[in-house]
């Protein structure tokens, strides 16, 4: 990973122990889930429907921590309690579409370094 | 040949139980089953699971869907020596105290380092139930020691007083 890099990869390499196998289980449920998770965000938006994107956010913020993509870690936080609360309504388009820019760009560079594993 | 320990995830979430499954099998020898709903989970206690991870929201598939309190609540009525240790993705206090309130053994965050924390919660019960087992064991033997001298004793004061045995026994 350069310095560029928007995932952070160090807390998954000390969960697997150096464990290549490992990691890339790791790694590959991210690949699988993040796309439908990004969708559950989104359906829950265009419905308005504040329960679900506080499920659908409560969900994935495991994924992006262990994953390490720092940028967005703060904002699925925000985003859960936001919709939680019924609070700040107005930002959760902001925050949906920032997760989901992140997202694809970190499932990019993931997709590639399981390529080089 | 040791029995391997069973345990059971459920978290309705498939991708961290198929993570935590890989973590726990590389770092145990043990047999682990997932569950995406707690109902699931109930319904095979019958395969007699030493230990549960189980997530506190399971409602994602199913609005209806019993919440791991209520699951813990079940296992715990019904498997009072199963251990359970709770997992979630809040980390709120109150929700802690209520989880260890029903019988939770620990309560672990779900967070980067959550993995490592189950490892250990894991390893801290291993131990106390094997500090447990020794000491059941050593009171057992004890008990045991006790009653044979015991007897032995018994049996020298009955030999003894019938005669059969005698300070200056002839075959002496």
């Amino acid at each position: 990973m350069n310095q560029d890099s928007i995932v952070d990869l160090s807390m998954l390499k000390t969960i697997s122990g150096g464990s290549e196998s490992m990691m890339k289980v790791f790694i590959s449920s991210f690949i699988t889930s993040a796309e439908p998770s990004i969708a559950d965000l989104e359906k829950a938006l265009s419905a308005n429907d504040w329960k679900l994107m506080k499920k659908a956010a409560h969900t994935y913020k495991p994924q992006i921590n262990y994953m390490g993509i720092k940028a967005i870690t703060g904002t699925i936080q925000r985003l859960e309690d936001s919709a939680a609360s019924e609070t700040n309504l107005d930002e959760i388009p902001t925050m949906v579409a920032q997760i989901k820019e992140v997202s694809l760009r970190a499932l990019a560079e993931l997709k590639q370094h399981i390529e080089q594993m | 040949m040791a029995k391997t320990k069973k345990i059971f995830i459920i978290d309705d979430d498939p991708t961290h139980n198929d993570m935590l499954k890989a973590y726990l099998l590389e770092k145990f020898n043990v047999e682990v089953l997932a569950f995406t709903n707690g109902e699931d989970a109930l319904r095979n206690l019958h395969l007699k699971p030493e230990f549960l991870i189980l997530d506190y929201y399971l409602d994602r598939n199913n609005n209806n869907a019993l919440n791991g309190i209520d699951i813990l609540k079940r296992i715990k009525n019904t498997n009072p020596d199963c251990y359970v240790l709770m997992l979630s993705g809040q980390d709120k206090i109150e929700v802690a105290v209520d989880t260890m309130k029903y019988g939770a053994f620990d309560y672990i965050v779900k967070n980067p380092t959550g993995f490592i924390r189950v490892e250990n919660s894991l390893n801290n019960l291993y131990k106390t139930l094997r500090d447990k087992y020794l000491i059941k064991a050593y009171r057992t033997s004890t008990f045991i020691l006790i009653g044979v001298l015991a007897l032995i004793i018994i049996m020298a004061v009955i030999l003894k007083q019938t005669g059969i045995a005698t300070n200056n026994p002839s075959w002496f």
